[in-house]
């Protein structure tokens, strides 16, 4: 650690107003790096100086969709682990899959008269560490659900699956089977939740569901609709 | 007790926010939820929570990305229209701040700076970065130095709502009129030593030391007020 000088005091200054030009720059750069005191000097004149940069203001709803639509596939975002990069890449074959059964489901024989608009759903659920849970399937013409457990360990409990509408309110779609796929029709007064951008959940509840309709276990994993 | 015991785990309860951020209302709400800067009133636990949330966005966490992203538009949506004060310009730079902030997220270390000013200084360099390039093409630099000077008044009624604020005008005030539009023309127009020096038609030195000095009394006009 070296004493800091009024040179360092004005240097750090300089830094953060952008006066100094890209070699001095990256020089300083260096410096802040290695010299915690000098960081600190850093630090201090943004905290003076940020004032400027304001007031706040109320950033418009359309701005986050277009971020979250820019960033990179999750699955190319690199987290480290070897045994991540295995959920994810499992992830996307379950994926893949519910797709092709949900693509198969929506070729079922039609009934009579053509179905405008079909609008196919699917959800990959993901536990908070980001392994792959299930995937799930929504065809909105039939109301009809096609469930893929991944891995999905609820011990001496049952998964219980949730739909968390734009409201934030959980609602329940009832207990799965957490072993094999299975074709669930979601009851008729759930349809209207069954949006784009909600959040599909899993809880473990007891047998016969969580009482009162209110979860009790802690979210094991969850997922939102999006259209193909 | 729930058989199945593992860390972390959110409640359902809480997940239900991560759906209403996709709602604009939800985000309004949220958005509003932002730091302030001013270490006073900074409070510690939402600073080490937005903290940690940058930690998780830099390890690919989009959950986590979106927390920061609602505790921070306000203040980076604002840093941008000081710079850019075209609303569409503003928008544009905001999001593009944010993708470098994804991208860069790995690299901030919550020990060496606070959460807010290492994201307000990425968003500032993204939108300084712009401007200068903009300038580049551009017309003179002495007409858009006179066009901050005057889009941007230090007595702006809003720049002084918070008491860090006015400590901070009232220092910026007591400094030569000249340097302190040098300051302004640096932090918010993106002129080095090189273009102030070169619009002003004076040596870099004399504006070099000029500047130096306004530093050093402005830094003890801010600790003795403080």
């Amino acid at each position: 650690m070296t004493a800091i000088t009024d040179e360092d005091f004005t240097l750090a200054g300089e830094y953060v107003l952008g006066l100094l030009d890209a070699g001095q720059e990256a020089v300083v750069a260096a410096r802040i790096a290695t010299d915690s005191d000098f960081a600190a000097e850093v630090e201090a004149w943004r905290l003076r100086l940020n004032p400027l940069l304001g007031p706040e203001h109320l950033a418009p709803a359309h701005i986050w969709p277009k971020i979250e639509k820019a960033l990179p596939a999750a699955t190319l975002q690199d987290v480290g682990t070897a045994k991540l990069t295995f959920w994810r890449a499992l992830t996307g074959l379950s994926v893949t899959a519910a797709i092709f059964l949900g693509v198969l489901l929506l070729q079922q024989p039609a009934p009579t008269a053509p179905v405008a608009n079909p609008t196919p759903m699917i959800a990959a659920l993901g536990s908070e560490d980001g392994r792959s849970a299930m995937t799930a399937s929504y065809d909105s013409t039939q109301g009809t659900m096609l469930l893929m457990p991944v891995t999905l360990e609820t011990g001496e409990l049952y998964p219980e699956l949730w739909i968390i509408p734009a409201d934030g309110k959980a609602r329940s779609l009832g207990v799965i089977n957490g072993d094999r796929p299975t074709a669930m029709d979601v009851s008729p007064d759930m349809r209207q939740y069954m949006n784009e951008g909600a959040l599909l959940a899993i809880t473990p509840e007891p047998a016969q569901g969580a009482p009162g309709g209110v979860a009790t276990g802690p979210v094991l994993a969850s997922g939102k609709m999006i259209i193909l | 007790m729930p058989v199945v015991a593992r860390a972390n785990h959110p409640e359902i309860s809480e997940l239900g926010s991560k759906a209403a951020l996709h709602q604009p209302n939800a985000f309004a709400i949220l958005s509003r939820m932002t730091i302030s800067l001013g270490p006073t009133d900074l409070d510690s636990a939402r600073r080490a929570k937005l903290a940690e949330a940058l930690v998780q966005a830099g390890r690919g966490d989009r959950n986590a990305f979106a927390t920061v992203y609602a505790a921070t538009s306000a203040k980076l949506f604002g840093v941008c229209l000081r710079i850019f004060p075209d609303r569409n310009e503003a928008e544009d730079v905001l999001q593009d701040a944010y993708l470098t902030i994804w991208n860069k997220a790995a690299s901030f270390e919550s020990g060496r700076a606070s959460p807010i000013s290492w994201l307000v200084a990425v968003t500032r360099n993204r939108a300084i970065d712009r401007l200068r390039a903009k300038k580049k093409v551009g017309t003179s630099s002495i007409d858009q130095a006179a066009e901050i000077a005057d889009s941007a008044p230090l007595a702006d009624a809003q720049l002084i709502e918070q008491a860090d604020d006015r400590i901070l005008h009232d220092c910026i005030s007591s400094l030569d009129q000249r340097d302190a539009m040098f300051i302004k023309n640096a932090f918010i127009g993106g002129s080095t030593y090189a273009d102030l020096a070169k619009n002003e038609g004076q040596p870099l030195g004399t504006i070099k030391s000029r500047i130096r000095r306004a530093l050093l009394k402005l830094r003890g006009c801010m600790e003795g007020a403080a």
